[in-house]
């Protein structure tokens, strides 16, 4: 067999973590670090938008790509949307159980472009209060509104990865303005 | 990430960034600025090799979906 007949006989995929997640299930277990570096930003960013914690996004993406590598023979359909589900959900099952005393961003180890100390004093204490007021909301209104207006995703999107309405999502994320705004405005307006 | 599912497409792909609302409460101005420094975020640079290190040998067989609902 030539070489471009061997070539014509391997599976074609479209979706290319298809391809990724067939060579894992093979015995290939290093092949699962591309997957970690394709989907663990926003991943991670989804986590730390809602815990608030670096530590705690840190502990939940790694338990999620764990569980991710152990039941990856039951993915069916896309593994980003699944991936990101095991992660919404741990994030959301933490909230539910934390009584939360005071986590922030304050253990923040990436370079900041502000300058000044007034500066960084003020976007600390924003974060905080930002913080606060988020950890206020339903766990379901602060998914709503961190994918919505921290990770920048469309309603469209949100709704494939939540499998819910994009009406039912802009309701939620209606609410959580509502909310944040009324938290907030007090001492920013 | 590379993002090539239509799920969790690439930030910079994104139009869509600041608060539709068209309030103009300074508020939401502060909090598009301290979200646009969220999107900046990247997964801490040992984490792959964290999680790498942390996986089991090899992923479970897996299960016939009965079973799965069942085990839920």
């Amino acid at each position: 067999m030539d070489q471009a007949e061997a070539v014509s006989q391997q599976p074609q995929y479209e979706d290319p973590d298809v391809a990724i997640i067939a060579r894992v299930l093979d015995g290939s277990k290093d092949a699962f670090a591309l997957l970690i570096a394709r989907y663990s930003d926003p991943l991670y960013r989804h986590a730390l938008g809602m815990t608030g914690s670096p530590d705690v996004a840190e502990d939940i993406l790694q338990q999620s790509f764990i569980k991710a590598f152990q039941h990856l023979g039951e993915v069916r359909g896309r593994f980003d949307a699944w991936v990101f589900r095991i992660v919404a959900n741990a994030c959301k099952d933490w909230l539910k159980n934390i009584r939360r005393s005071h986590l922030s961003y304050d253990d923040d180890d990436q370079p900041s472009s502000l300058t000044t100390p007034d500066e960084e004093m003020d976007r600390s204490e924003l974060r905080g209060d930002l913080d606060g007021a988020l950890a206020t909301l339903a766990p379901s209104l602060r998914e709503a509104f961190v994918m919505k207006h921290v990770e920048g995703r469309s309603y469209e999107e949100m709704a494939v990865l939540l499998e819910t309405t994009v009406g039912a999502l802009k309701m939620r994320v209606h609410r959580a303005r509502e909310a944040l705004q009324s938290l907030l405005e007090g001492k920013y307006a | 990430m590379t993002g090539d599912g239509e799920g969790m497409k690439p930030m910079d792909d994104k139009k869509n960034h600041k608060l539709e609302d068209t309030s103009t409460s300074p508020i939401w101005d502060k909090i598009n600025d301290e979200a646009e420094m969220l999107r900046s975020r990247t997964t801490p640079v040992y984490m792959k090799q964290r999680i790498m290190d942390a996986l089991p040998e090899a992923p479970e067989p897996a299960k016939p979906w009965y079973k799965r609902v069942l085990d839920k």
